[in-house]
């Protein structure tokens, strides 16, 4: 029987995890992320899992790197700060083709920041953050119910193609309460893990899961095989949610908590006659530009909680075909619905 | 029939070692892998390399291994063994690694008592990186002198001592947290 419970967005990753056999949590506490982190704390003990409150998030996301090269699945969260720490330990993670989960609840940067949410972290969870040719499956969830269902989707793409993921929330999706029907989060489907160094046992041959590679024909050549990987997930992973595109003008790109005011904002828009529309990218990293192929807007606006990162991509998918505007709010501002009306009113008048 | 009382341990790959004339290194993966071999241990044990001269010691130790960055050493082996705890995990790290950016991983996975064992290899120096002094490098020394023979006899003696067959049985067996062999 399926029953929606009541909880908060750090708590309903927490749940999917457990649920998606995560029994490995290495955390760090740091605000807004801190219900996970007390969720895992929580539960683990009872269900004989491991919860770690590690001294550094640095030493939380190397044990989680231990244990993803031991074969389990393994988990970590933090907010900002604390992924710009993670990030020397993320890299190596992608290196040595371990999977994970890392969950980013976002606050406002740059340095210490604020505690508010916000989504400046976007070229860091796209970009790499770390050093080196790498990539991360980025999924952005808009509800506390996506919380959950990508927190299980996260486990199964991360073990199917061995690329560490994250789940890229803010502050709002991580605080707030929304009911979270936990019949309808995915299955856990576990993959064979023959490279995992869990001793020999009778295996005959060492396992080694390393990421130095002197010679540098072997370490272009072990580059170039992650990148057909990441080819195969370019097209295969792109995820979208798109609404009011056949007719659109001026389609607004949004994702996580933001897209939820984007809606508002075009429901209303719509009543006074201006054909707006959505695109709301569930997977940031591989970003969904097939859907851009397949629109002919007259512009774009992109509506992020930062100073304009995903724009970027809103204008190689959309091949500056039409002009990109951007508006937003930073700094643990979240944007009224008022101002993307505004926004979309004024480009409205410019190019309709 | 002659008996065969000393031979190369099972667990010691035949790749000759990159190590530098003089360097303790090759010894001391020696008296690693012959613990293995007694303890009979090589099929669940799983090793973690450290960054520095060692960094590819998964080409000598026999065991799975897992390259770990730099002074992290301890946190990959707490993921490790709280993942597979029925395992012997250990780390190998130098004192760039443990001692200078690794400190803190070090000294927390001794506060928490996990159950790993830390292979701590004091040269004084950053070998690789042309013998930048480190943390641990002695204070009057003008210079550091990692093929000083009288220190590396005496670390030598050191390390036979600590790691004579019984208590380094107890080292590995009893996994402490935290075993440092000061050379």
């Amino acid at each position: 029987m399926s029953e929606a419970v009541l909880m908060k967005g750090n708590e309903a990753i927490g749940e999917a995890a457990i649920r998606s056999g995560c029994r490995h949590f290495f955390g760090y506490p740091i605000t807004p992320q801190t219900e996970l982190s007390a969720y895992m704390a929580k539960k683990m003990p009872k269900i004989g899992g491991t919860f770690l409150q590690a001294e550094s998030e640095i030493a939380a996301i190397n044990m989680v790197y231990g244990a993803a090269a031991a074969g389990v699945r393994a988990m970590t969260s933090s907010s900002s700060p604390g992924i710009s720490l993670k990030s020397e330990g993320i890299s190596y993670i992608a290196a040595a083709d371990l999977p994970c989960v890392i969950v980013n609840i976002m606050r406002a940067g740059p340095g210490l920041g604020g505690i508010q949410p916000a989504q400046s972290d976007y070229f860091q969870a796209t970009r790499g953050g770390g050093h080196g040719d790498y990539h991360l499956l980025v999924l952005a969830p808009n509800s506390v119910q996506e919380m959950a269902c990508l927190t299980a989707e996260a486990f199964n793409l991360s073990e199917e193609y061995r690329i560490p993921a994250m789940i890229l929330g803010d502050g709002t999706l991580g605080q707030m309460m929304e009911p979270v029907d936990f019949s309808l989060v995915p299955e856990p489907v576990f993959a064979e893990k023959p490279w995992a160094a869990n001793a020999m046992r009778g295996r005959g041959a060492q396992n080694v899961v390393k990421t130095l590679y002197l010679s540098p024909e072997e370490l272009e050549a072990t580059i170039i095989e992650r990148e057909k990987k990441y080819d195969i997930v370019r097209d295969s992973l792109q995820r979208y949610e798109a609404k009011f595109i056949d007719d659109a003008d001026i389609i607004l790109c949004s994702y996580g908590i933001t897209s939820r005011i984007v809606e508002t904002a075009v429901r209303e828009l719509r009543n006074e006659g201006i054909k707006a529309g959505i695109i709301r990218p569930i997977s940031l990293w591989p970003f969904p530009e097939k859907i851009f192929k397949r629109v002919r807007p007259k512009a774009y606006l992109s509506v992020e909680m930062s100073t304009g990162q995903m724009i970027e991509d809103v204008k190689l998918a959309c091949e500056c075909k039409a002009p990109v505007y951007f508006t937003g709010r930073t700094g643990g501002i979240i944007p009224e619905p008022s101002e993307i009306i505004d926004k979309v009113r004024e480009i409205h008048r410019e190019v309709c | 029939m002659p008996e065969i009382i000393y031979k190369k341990p099972h667990s010691l790959s035949d790749k000759p070692f990159h190590y530098c004339p003089g360097c303790s290194h090759g010894l001391v993966h020696r008296l690693v892998t012959e613990v293995i071999d007694e303890l009979g241990i090589a099929d669940n044990t799983i090793a973690v390399a450290p960054v520095g001269c060692a960094v590819t010691a998964d080409e000598y130790f026999r065991v799975d291994t897992v390259q770990a960055a730099h002074g992290r050493a301890p946190a990959v082996a707490t993921g490790i063994k709280r993942a597979l705890p029925d395992r012997v995990v250990f780390t190998y790290q130098g004192d760039g690694d443990l001692a200078a950016i690794g400190t803190a991983e070090t000294v927390h996975s001794a506060a928490r008592g996990e159950n790993i064992t830390i292979i701590f290899i004091n040269n004084t120096i950053y070998g690789m990186t042309g013998r930048w002094r480190q943390p641990l490098c002695r204070v009057r020394s003008r210079r550091p002198r990692p093929t000083d023979a009288t220190r590396t006899r005496r670390a030598i003696r050191c390390i036979f001592a600590k790691c004579s067959r019984r208590s380094t049985a107890r080292l590995i067996s009893r996994a402490q947290p935290l075993t440092a062999c000061r050379i």
